[in-house]
């Protein structure tokens, strides 16, 4: 198996014969000093990732609790795909977030937020 | 970069499937951003519809799951034309949104310390000319993968069956790493962490651990290249833990921080996440929450059909060719069998080129079917001789989802 798993180095050479490093110019890489006998260079990388923070919760009851607090960390689709859960299900997912990723979020917020939620699945599930 | 289209208002957004009474939109907001189509990824009692996007850097057509941190799937017909996944359409997973946008590559500093006789800090170079360079293929699969298709449903990044990829992987042995350094007598894990930070300061940043005879076995790999090409910063550029046959919470993205540590980690990635029961398969009957926990390692068998889709009709009476991947987890795949009857009786498939014990295979097949409605099954046995169970395996952190997989299909007069 071990064996298998080597390559030889003249073989892998030909593999870096390739100019690595090409990304996309838009991502503007930095040349790196590559010597010449270097088959392969790493090259500085530079992209922009694409944000949604103008992204709103669906209105409702308590939409601006939720959106004040569950945006900060992720988009609010890692909470829009959830299957519906129950207002306990929800309760722990909140507490979760504060408990145990840190969420700064008011212990007087929790309720608005879970009422929200809950209503949210309840409607999904009809 | 807005991935949503800027000349959506609020308003626009927010309008569009307002419910009587509470006025809330049961429709996720991603159903109204105007991206390039929506994907069915057939999820049982959840939202099952994603948009594709091409709006992630070194990234093709992906099936969109979440913008921040990014989680992007795979769409089911990469994994048909290609065994090795292409680097643009390799699935990409983040916990913390708090990611470099830029990697400097001659700054760039690979850390070993901790329990070490001496700190060593390389650079991408040193990597590069100063160690024995190995390649090997291997799958790379998301412990949640499939979680959307649990039922009963668990919450999480609700998954179809496209977060993972196969790449060729090349690098050198973290074993030879970490003998740079020395390990001192009495290590016990090896802990990975990568460029990304929690995005609050408290928050846990993403760790995770191998036992040091794990880490030493000499095939466990700091990958700098993925299908020959540097990694997409999105999967990882520019080091990744490679740890063929377990799950891809190892495989450490931007790995730049390698801890040895003289006792075991108890940080929260390891301690409390990924946690599955420990039962063959992690499975627990559905709806269990108290049960002896490990945390997730190796990978079981699995197979899927890449060329047919749920509910497709296809031509009664007439030659229908089947094809799709398997992989057999922790070794090679020995076998697998295809049943149209719903595992009553299974015929065996022919299996493609085999690129090593951690790659996908392929598995290629051929059936003529009545005209009415049936089910396709599709079973993997690896070289350990595991099957893959017909009763689907279930665990609440939604993990590890690997029992028989079925498409119901039509078989009718025209196709
Ligand atoms: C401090 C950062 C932070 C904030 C603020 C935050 N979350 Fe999270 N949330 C996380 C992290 C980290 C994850 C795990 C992400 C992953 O696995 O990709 C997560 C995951 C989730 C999940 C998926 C299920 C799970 O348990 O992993 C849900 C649902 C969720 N969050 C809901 C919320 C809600 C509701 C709020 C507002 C009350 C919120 N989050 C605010 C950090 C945060």
């Amino acid at each position: 198996m071990k064996g298998k798993l080597m390559v030889g180095l003249a073989l892998a050479a030909s593999v870096w014969s390739v100019t690595v490093g090409a990304t996309p110019a838009r991502h503007a890489p930095r040349k790196a000093a590559a010597k010449p006998a270097t088959p392969f260079a790493f090259r500085s990388v530079r992209v922009s990732l694409p944000q949604d923070f103008d992204v709103e919760y669906p209105a409702g009851a308590g939409a601006d609790a939720v959106n004040a607090n569950c945006r900060a960390c992720h988009s609010p689709s890692m909470v829009l795909s959830q299957p519906p859960l129950s207002a306990e299900e929800w309760h722990k997912e909140v507490r979760k977030m504060i408990d145990v990723y840190k969420a700064p979020i008011a212990e007087d917020q929790v309720g608005a937020i879970t009422g929200y939620l809950t209503a949210l699945s309840a409607l999904a599930a009809k | 970069m807005t991935l949503f289209n800027p000349t959506l208002s609020r308003r626009n957004l927010l309008s569009g499937v307002a419910l009587s009474g509470l006025g809330m939109v049961t429709q996720p907001l991603w159903a109204q951003t105007g991206a390039q189509g929506m994907v069915d990824l057939h999820l049982p009692g959840k939202p099952s519809k994603r948009p594709l996007t091409k709006a992630f850097p070194q990234k093709g057509e992906m099936i969109l799951q979440r913008v921040r941190p990014p989680l992007l799937e795979t769409p089911m017909q990469v994994f048909d034309q290609h065994i090795l996944t292409p680097n643009d359409q390799f699935y990409v997973r983040w916990h913390w949104a708090n990611i470099p946008e830029s990697v400097d590559a001659k700054a760039f500093r690979l850390t070993v310390r901790g329990h070490v006789e001496r700190k060593v800090e390389l650079r991408l170079d040193d990597l590069l000319h100063g160690f024995e360079r190995i390649e090997y293929v291997a799958v790379n699969q998301c412990s949640g993968n499939s979680r959307g298709l649990f039922s009963p449903s668990v919450a999480g990044a609700e998954w179809g069956h496209g977060a993972m990829g196969n790449a060729r992987w090349t690098g050198v042995r973290l074993r030879d790493v970490l003998d740079r350094a020395g390990v001192k007598a009495g290590a016990v894990d090896v802990r990975f962490g990568g460029l990304d930070e929690a995005l609050v300061s408290e928050g846990p940043k993403f760790l995770k651990s191998l036992a040091i005879d794990h880490a030493r076995d000499g095939e466990v790999m700091i990958a700098y290249a993925m299908n020959g090409e540097p990694l997409p910063l999105l999967n990882g550029y520019p080091l990744r833990l490679i740890v063929p046959g377990w799950y891809s919470t190892y495989w450490v993205k931007m790995l730049s921080d390698i801890e040895v540590l003289p006792q075991k980690d108890d940080n929260f990635w390891m301690a409390k996440a990924y946690q599955v029961p420990k039962t063959p398969f992690g499975h627990v009957p559905p709806g269990t929450a108290d049960f002896p926990k490990e945390p997730i390692s190796r990978m079981v068998p699995r197979s899927l059909i890449t060329n047919l889709a749920e509910g497709q009709v296809v031509k009664a009476g007439a030659p229908l060719a089947i094809s799709g991947i398997a992989m057999g987890g922790d070794c090679g795949v020995a076998k697998v069998e295809i049943s149209t009857d719903g595992g009553a009786t299974w015929q065996t498939a022919a299996l493609g080129e085999d690129l090593g014990p951690y790659s996908l295979r392929r598995f290629t097949h051929r059936i003529t079917m009545p005209a009415g409605r049936f089910t396709l099954a599709c079973r993997c046995t690896n070289t350990k001789g595991v099957s893959q169970p017909l009763t689907m395996n279930w665990n609440p952190g939604g993990y590890m989802r690997a029992g028989v997989e079925t498409l119901t299909l039509v078989a009718g007069e025209k196709a």
